[in-house]
């Protein structure tokens, strides 16, 4: 039959077509098939919400599909391994690396199942710095306030942190230390995360509860709790009317915040990482996206890739200090 | 906002055309897998979990619940055409229904059950709505020690879930617990029960598990079992006027019944139904027509069953406690997406509760129009071989495990449970305790943990604070009360069945 006949020819024609395009040269131009963004958490947390956000920049800039892949558990260890370790080291494999899959696992562990030589950094892109919350009607009006009851009273202070060693421990031991509270008197509640923690904070189960911006947004808005300081060097433009706790002269530089930062395996090509490097540069500074990080209360802080290696490194020191001294490093 | 405030704002979005949608889907899938024989609730919520886990919260938990009411109403259908009740709260349907449909008018006991349970269910809605925010105003009194307190209630509903033998369900209850031990421990960080075994770390994931459990053990019996398929002809669904008059007061009845006691966290349909149906028996003035396709005797039941279906989410959603294995699945699926059923849930999601409210509505509203003029497709449906069925549920329960994390582990994991499923199936030890704990079991761990960090390590906290002592209080009330009712719902089901099948 006629119509048959030509549909086949179209069909060997289009074959052929795809054969000729597919055999030509490659471009050499990087990406030419679909990359996957790693994310060793779960979706709808903050790694995800960046790796998506970011995916729908590079996806649009490069015309190549981005995909975010979530590989929960564990810590974020075998997701993180996945990416690092497992995948060829070709650039088509990215991970949405953090504070608790590098630096926080590096200082905690005396043998890390990943280290810094893992990975090569294209660039950070987020901070997130932490913050100190109080319930609402608390009646602590400054840090420094605060701090002076915690010293005299100790073992009155219930708070909240999440996991035995998350970024909520190690802000708490820094500043505990600073102000020369002994730790162990307090009484630590080890929550499941930001939301059952901020929820006990709102409920007054807890007098404290210390987490990034983006995981106290929420709360503060409801108007359920205020935020006593920011631990960073400086106010921050979203939280303009909220003090550093350096200013407050309570205590001396950031040894612990959130942070994300695209990281690919070691043996991947120099080209590949370079063209992430500049594209995240631009990225930071693009109006659309930058509204887009607002909405999830994203601090974007652009490193490049050294700066953001030499962060990461300053970092493992820090941890590893403050894991020796929690007596949690092993 | 007030209740109507927030339904209205709910059914503004359970009504955007892809949730409705989402709820159409639920409702035929669910029907569908439902009415396959032997396959109840719980196997069908199981095997369709996964698919639901693509989706975003909302539709999701919109596909499941719609999902739970379509494989009850299916599970009727095979009770009323084939005698095969899929689970216990099908049994008493079977009394009245197959004796209907062998007098020919298995249609009118299909459509008298669509009706009852339309009913029923749009009653418990009903008072879902003004009800379950009631209790979750309490819901920032609730701290660890409270939460202790609801998971210690919680964990008295295992009585009710063991059916024929309590030792039974303790011990797989404690199997459960031991199974959510396994990866990293909440307070410690430390590894626990992975043997050095790197998979491990990250636990065994909620979806291989029920999968495993309930769905492809769900193929290992049914291929060693050789379901036989009838040929049922069905003439018309539509009841007379003089029907429904008759079973009018039975539905109410039932319905009745099955929400009021469907209150009590614990209280499954097994419980209600076969309440419902000797409530019936004794009111009827010929109680000798029971038995023969008294209509009544399958109005009453399917009223109940799903009253206390829609009763169950109540405790569900308010205080986080499931009442059988598929509300089990659904917490689970809840959980999946950070959604920690419980009096906070109204509170921090309270969008996402309103719209799964409103789509209690739709859902029920959508599986009256649609099982009524497809029953003639059901009951083609039933006739389908097992060598089909029984791939096809296989491939689905591997690319299910699969897409959670991507990983080839997790579908070693749900075969292992496919085993281990079949086997306990085999020997009558009850899985949906099991399946209880693991679920619960972190959270009890948990909230103990925290309560005695808040105290200093002391106990008299939970007695200190009114709101959990209540709560203890009314755990040992509740045991007792479960532990009678069980003993009478055991002892009518060998009277029906004449034989030890699981609640």
């Amino acid at each position: 039959m006629m119509p048959s006949r030509i549909a086949t020819s179209l069909m060997i024609l289009v074959l052929a077509l795809s054969l000729v395009l597919s055999a030509a040269p490659a471009r050499a131009e990087y990406p030419e098939k679909p990359v996957e963004i790693v994310v060793p958490f779960v979706p709808g947390g903050g790694t995800d919400l960046i790796a998506r956000l970011v995916a729908d920049y590079l996806g649009k800039k490069w015309r190549q599909p981005f995909l975010v892949v979530n590989k929960p558990g564990g810590g974020g260890v075998p997701g993180a391994r996945a990416a690092l370790k497992d995948a060829r080291p070709d650039g088509y494999t990215v991970l949405m690396d953090i504070h608790t899959t590098s630096s926080m696992l590096i200082g905690a562990q005396k043998t890390p199942p990943l280290t810094l030589a893992d990975r090569k950094y294209a660039a950070r892109i987020v901070r997130d710095p932490m913050v100190f919350a109080v319930k609402a009607d608390a009646p602590w009006k400054t840090f420094k306030e605060f701090s002076e009851w915690v010293k005299a009273h100790p073992d009155e202070l219930i708070w909240s942190s999440v996991g035995p060693a998350g970024p909520s421990r190690y802000t708490a031991y820094d500043w505990m230390t600073q102000i020369g509270v002994d730790p162990t008197k307090t009484k630590m509640v080890i929550t499941q995360g930001a939301a059952d923690s901020m929820t006990k904070l709102a409920g007054g189960h807890v007098q404290l509860a210390i987490h990034s911006v983006a995981e106290a947004n929420a709360m503060r808005e409801g108007g359920k709790i205020k935020l006593l300081a920011v631990l960073s060097p400086s106010r921050l433009k979203a939280l303009p009317e909220v003090p550093t706790a350096e200013e407050q002269g309570v205590m001396k530089g950031v040894r612990v915040q959130w942070w994300a930062a695209a990281a690919f395996p070691a043996a991947t090509p120099d080209a590949i990482v370079k063209k992430w490097e500049s594209a995240l540069a631009e990225m930071a500074k693009d109006p659309q996206f930058l509204a887009g990080a607002q909405r999830i209360n994203m601090n974007i802080d652009y490193l490049n890739a050294a700066e953001t290696r030499a962060f990461v490194e300053k970092e493992v020191a820090g941890y590893t200090e403050m894991a020796t001294g929690i007596g949690i490093r092993r | 906002m007030d209740v109507l405030g927030h339904l209205a704002s709910g059914f503004a979005a359970a009504l955007t055309p892809g949730n409705l949608l989402m709820a159409f889907v639920g409702s035929l899938l669910g029907t569908l897998v439902g009415v396959l024989p032997g396959l109840g609730p719980t196997a069908a919520i199981a095997i369709l979990f996964p698919l639901t886990s693509v989706l975003g919260p909302v539709p999701a938990i919109i596909m499941l619940s719609s999902i739970y009411y379509g494989a009850m109403y299916g599970g009727s259908t095979t009770a009323i055409l084939l005698n095969i009740p899929g689970e216990v709260a099908s049994v008493p349907t079977c009394l009245d229904g197959y004796p209907m449909a062998q007098q020919g008018r298995g249609g009118v006991a299909l459509g008298i059950a669509a009706i009852g349970s339309f009913f029923a269910g749009t009653f418990g809605v009903v008072i879902l709505t003004f009800f379950a925010p009631l209790l979750a105003d309490q819901a920032l009194r609730f701290g660890p020690p409270e939460y202790f307190g609801l998971m210690v209630l919680a964990f008295t509903v295992v009585v009710s879930l063991s059916g024929i033998s309590l030792a039974r369900g303790l011990a797989m209850a404690m199997l459960g617990y031991l199974l959510s031990l396994i990866g990293l421990g909440m307070a410690t960080g430390e590894a626990r029960f992975t043997f050095g075994f790197e998979p491990l770390m990250s636990g065994v994931d909620l979806i291989p598990l029920v999968v495993g459990l309930f769905a492809i053990s769900e193929v290992f019996l049914g291929l060693e079992e050789a379901r036989v398929t009838i040929a049922t002809r069905i003439t018309n669904v539509f009841p007379r006027w003089a029907d429904l008059k008759q079973s009018m007061p039975a539905i109410l009845r039932g319905t009745g019944i099955g929400f009021f006691l469907g209150l009590l966290p614990g209280c499954a349909p097994g419980v209600t139904v076969f309440l419902a149906y000797d409530a019936e028996k004794k009111l009827a003035r010929e109680p000798e027509r029971f038995g023969k396709g008294a209509i009544e005797g399958v109005a009453a039941p399917e009223a109940a069953n799903n009253a206390t279906s829609s009763a169950g989410f109540i405790p569900l959603l308010a205080l986080g406690i499931p009442a059988s294995a598929p509300l089990a699945i659904l917490l689970g699926g809840l959980m999946v997406y950070g959604l920690q059923p419980g009096p906070l849930l109204f509170q921090k999601n309270a969008e996402f509760v309103w719209t799964i409210i409103a789509s209690l509505y739709v859902g029920n509203a959508i599986l009256l129009i649609l099982n009524l003029p497809l029953v003639g497709m059901w009951v083609w449906l039933t006739r389908v071989p097992f060598g089909i069925l029984g791939p096809a549920i296989l491939l689905l329960s591997f690319v299910g495990a699969y897409s959670v994390r991507n990983s080839m582990f997790d579908v070693a994991v749900s075969l292992v449970f496919g085993f281990l499923g079949y086997v306990l199936r085999k020997c009558r030890w009850p899985l949906a305790p099991m399946l209880l704990a693991y679920i619960l079991g972190p959270l009890l761990e948990n909230n103990l943990i925290q309560s005695l960090s808040m105290s200093g390590g002391s106990p008299l906290i939970f007695v200190q604070r009114g709101l959990s002592l209540a709560l203890i209080v009314a755990a040992v009330l509740l045991l007792f009360i479960s532990l009678a009712l069980i003993r009478y719902t055991s002892r009518r089901l060998r009277e029906t069945t004449a034989e030890e099948m699981a609640l």
